[in-house]
């Protein structure tokens, strides 16, 4: 009887440990897997958060979003493509760091998922991928 | 008479240093951050590339800015807990300096070389300041200018609590690493 319940013990333990190493080693979600929280134009994201940038971080720091809007540049830098949208007025653009390589013409309408992690002198997006 | 040509001087003094203020300003949106910390059980390390900077050649103010929340990790429990339990990033979205390169006139950016800088300021991360003196490389090869830099913070410094559990498992400084391309900014 001890012998038996030693041994369910130590199968609990055992699966308990497997269970804590996986999510210690679980990885960053990829963006696609991600629910979208919110569906937002390029410019629109972009003047909401010029005029109040602590407004605008309640509804998007953090959070997967779509954003849709015309590709105004493309770069590569150190293998990582970032795409540039709705950056017609001054120099500010929403800034979508993509998760790989990407081939999209400057002019082009597209929407992108990715999450946002803020505003510097442009809203960036990280994890991006072209929908 | 005399008024004119005072005036007409001011005008092409205003229009020559005009120029050149446009003309020595340098920037980046996709500079590199990255920190790493040595721990018992594993290392800790991140990196961002979208964080800004501006640099004024003509006398050598320096502005850098990066968002807590693009560091990526590997492992989605300790970007969680950099983000939640640390650097309480929702709250404090930015880390930030603002200085100045201190022997800017020993450094010719628009000729090809390898250059030492001395950059002091104030930086500002977790919503706490404070002032702090670090060297930094530049390399201008082709017109390319690469600028790196590597200092340590502690996390002290900046109000960062390490919870008591994993006190002896996290180290109390952190190596942080820059690099970055500037271009010269002609639009202004």
């Amino acid at each position: 009887m001890r012998k038996k319940s030693f041994l369910v013990i130590s199968i609990l333990l055992l699966i308990l440990l497997f269970i804590g190493y996986n999510m210690y080693n679980k990885e960053v979600d990829k963006v696609a897997d991600l629910k979208t929280d919110q569906k937002v134009e390029a410019k629109t994201l972009l003047t909401e958060f010029e005029s109040d940038e602590l407004a605008a971080n309640k509804l998007y720091l953090d959070k997967t979003i779509e954003v849709s809007g015309m590709v105004t540049k493309v770069e590569e830098n150190e293998g990582i493509t970032s795409v540039y949208l709705a950056s017609e007025e001054g120099l500010s653009a929403v800034i979508c760091q993509m998760e790989e390589a990407v081939n999209v013409a400057v002019g082009s309408e597209i929407v992108v998922k990715g999450v946002c992690s803020g505003y510097l002198m442009d809203v960036i997006m990280v994890r991006c991928i072209i929908l | 008479m005399m008024m004119i040509i005072k005036k007409m001087i001011f005008i092409l003094l205003v229009l020559v240093s005009g120029n050149q203020l446009v003309a020595q300003k340098y920037f980046t949106k996709k500079g590199e951050v990255s920190f790493f910390s040595h721990a018992p059980m594993e290392d800790i390390k991140a990196v961002s590339n979208t964080g800004s900077s501006v640099l004024d050649a003509a006398n050598g103010k320096l502005q850098w800015a990066v968002l807590i929340k693009s560091f990526a990790f590997t492992k989605a429990l300790m970007q969680e807990h950099f983000n939640e339990n640390y650097m309480e990033s929702t709250q404090f979205p930015k880390a930030k300096f603002t200085g100045t390169i201190d022997n800017m006139t020993a450094i010719d950016l628009k000729k090809d070389g390898e250059y030492n800088a001395q950059v002091s300021g104030v930086l500002e991360i977790h919503g706490k300041e404070k002032k702090i003196a670090t060297n930094a490389k530049f390399l201008v090869a082709k017109g390319k200018i690469i600028a790196t830099s590597v200092f340590k913070v502690y996390l002290a410094d900046y109000g960062i609590e390490i919870p008591s559990v994993v006190k002896d498992k996290i180290a109390k400084e952190v190596e942080i690493s820059i690099k970055s391309n500037y271009e010269l900014l002609d639009k202004m």
